[in-house]
């Protein structure tokens, strides 16, 4: 169903199956959901679509990718990285933690669910420009702690 | 400052410090790209000046992939880390805001900067336009000292909300709520419809409760932390408590609630308390499922026309005061309607387009 409507690969496919009922299994041990089938359903297309706004990325910077240092197709993302992706994934964590609630929720509607800035701001009851304000601060608040780390471990 | 991106090192050896805010001034502006480039309210302008962003440097692009994959990273996090709830979160607000204004002002000032460069009639118009959007912003965020949201829904829709304190709010369908939160108070605003809410205790620096209100039109609610339920029909209000205790005030009187006690309030500001029979399920709307004990017809119509598209009229005002007890869910409304013949005299007729018409029965 996904390959058809959003023209994603195989490949693709499983990775987003696979992710959303990982989250699925974590959901409904948390909370209770009315109808799980139109849940799924609904889960899967917003991770498709988050996969695909990623996708675009890749590509464009790849169009890019020969004005700066690192040319190497295949590590677009992974310059000169100094910390493990556990390492990182641990900052991320904390500064989540540190986060007011209000954009943390934000955050967690926007990369757990993968809703866009629109769904989040109907969902929370605030403008789509305040969202995105937000969530440019937690993303950067995320940069330098990753980049706090990074210089401290050199 | 915190020291940034070693990577650049090629000209850090010059002047260490005004690099390091010239790298911070580059992901600051990255990051607002990289929230817009992905928005529904991205236009094709704004597309074409971000590639042009991106072409003038590699450090912009360094800038924007870095951001990026923390994006996709952060999307596989479980969901523990998400919801974990945490108390110091509110000591950091206010350091977390002083920095925001001053992101702010860097973003600004770069702004302003690329406004001088780019002095060119196409894109003088962009920019006026995002440098007035930067300006209302950093107004919205200097008087953050009152957070107000609006939360409204369709017909049938239910939404739960989480409040910026907390709180759990279940919206029913076709139901409006403002919230105000201060330092001091929160206060919620049921404007039409119905809520639900599970308040969370909240205390301020002194440590005293800061109290919850829900204002109706004619009543108010105080609350601490507790669970209960708001609903507005046209002739009357009703406050249902599940747990904890409220006072409720009218024009009239000032009652307090405990669990299962209702209070009703009419269009006069009259306040009536009741308990609530176990039958009645309040909340229970929220997983779509409505009970009735001895509840008039009107009443039960005014609920069930906030789930359904069609108009439903009741034809007499004698039949609007007939009095029964039911149950339903919201996936069988029509039918629940037409189940009414059964059990009180009445015809209802189903029309295509979903309006119902509920008549006296002919003789």
């Amino acid at each position: 169903m996904l390959s058809i409507k959003f023209g994603l690969s195989p490949s693709d496919n499983e990775y987003i199956v696979q992710i959303i009922f990982i989250k699925f299994a974590k959901l409904i041990a948390t909370e209770s959901i009315e109808s799980p089938k139109a849940y799924l359903v609904q889960m899967a297309k917003n991770q498709a679509l988050d996969t695909i706004r990623s996708h675009k990325r890749r590509t464009m910077l790849l169009k890019f990718a020969n004005f700066s240092s690192n040319t190497d197709e295949s590590d677009v993302y992974n310059s000169e990285r100094i910390l493990s992706a556990q390492q990182r994934l641990e900052i991320i964590e904390q500064v989540m933690q540190s986060m007011p609630d209000r954009r943390r929720e934000f955050f967690r509607l926007s990369r757990y669910e993968c809703l866009s800035n629109v769904e989040v701001a109907r969902r929370t009851g605030v403008s789509e420009a305040a969202v995105r304000k937000s969530l440019a601060v937690a993303l950067l608040e995320i940069k330098r702690a990753i980049d706090q780390k990074t210089a401290d471990s050199e | 400052m915190k020291k940034t991106d070693t990577n650049h090192k090629s000209d850090g050896l010059i002047n260490e410090k005004p690099n390091i805010t010239r790298l911070q001034e580059i992901e600051n502006i990255a990051a607002e790209w990289f929230l817009l480039i992905d928005s529904d309210d991205c236009s094709e302008a704004d597309k074409l000046h971000f590639l042009t962003w991106l072409d003038e440097s590699p450090d912009h692009v360094e800038a924007y992939q870095a951001l990026a994959s923390i994006w996709d990273e952060a999307s596989s996090l479980p969901l523990e880390l998400f919801t974990r709830a945490n108390n110091e979160s509110e000591q950091n607000e206010a350091r977390v805001v002083t920095e925001q204004t001053t992101r702010q002002q860097y973003s600004l000032k770069s702004w302003r900067m690329r406004f001088a460069q780019w002095w060119q009639p196409y894109y003088s118009v962009a920019f006026a336009s995002l440098f007035l959007l930067a300006f209302l912003l950093s107004q919205f965020y200097i008087s953050t000292d009152q957070d107000e949201y609006s939360y409204s829904t369709a017909i049938a829709e239910v939404r739960a909300v989480t409040l910026a304190d907390g709180s759990m709010v279940t919206l029913g369908a076709d139901s409006n709520m403002n919230y105000v939160e201060t330092a001091s108070s929160r206060t919620a605003t049921l404007i039409k419809g119905q809520a639900f809410f599970d308040i969370r205790k909240r205390f301020n620096k002194n440590n005293e409760k800061i109290p919850f209100f829900v204002n109706i039109k004619d009543a108010q609610v105080e609350v601490v932390g507790t669970q209960f339920d708001v609903k507005l029909l046209p002739s009357r209000s009703f406050i249902s408590v599940i747990e904890g205790q409220v006072n409720v005030s009218s024009s009239d009187n000032s009652i307090s609630l405990n669990k299962d006690q209702r209070a009703i309030i009419s269009d006069t500001g009259l306040l009536q308390k009741t308990d609530i029979s176990a039958i009645d399920g309040t909340g229970s709307w929220r997983a779509g499922y409505f009970s009735y004990t001895d509840a008039p017809l009107a009443e039960i119509i005014d609920d069930i026309q906030r789930y359904h598209t069609g108009r439903i009229t009741i034809s007499s005002k004698a039949l609007e005061h007939q009095r029964i007890t039911t149950s339903f869910t919201v996936a069988n409304i029509p039918d629940m309607v037409a189940m009414l013949e059964v059990a009180l005299p009445i015809r209802v007729e189903i029309k295509k387009n979903g309006r119902i018409l509920i008549l006296p029965k002919n003789k």
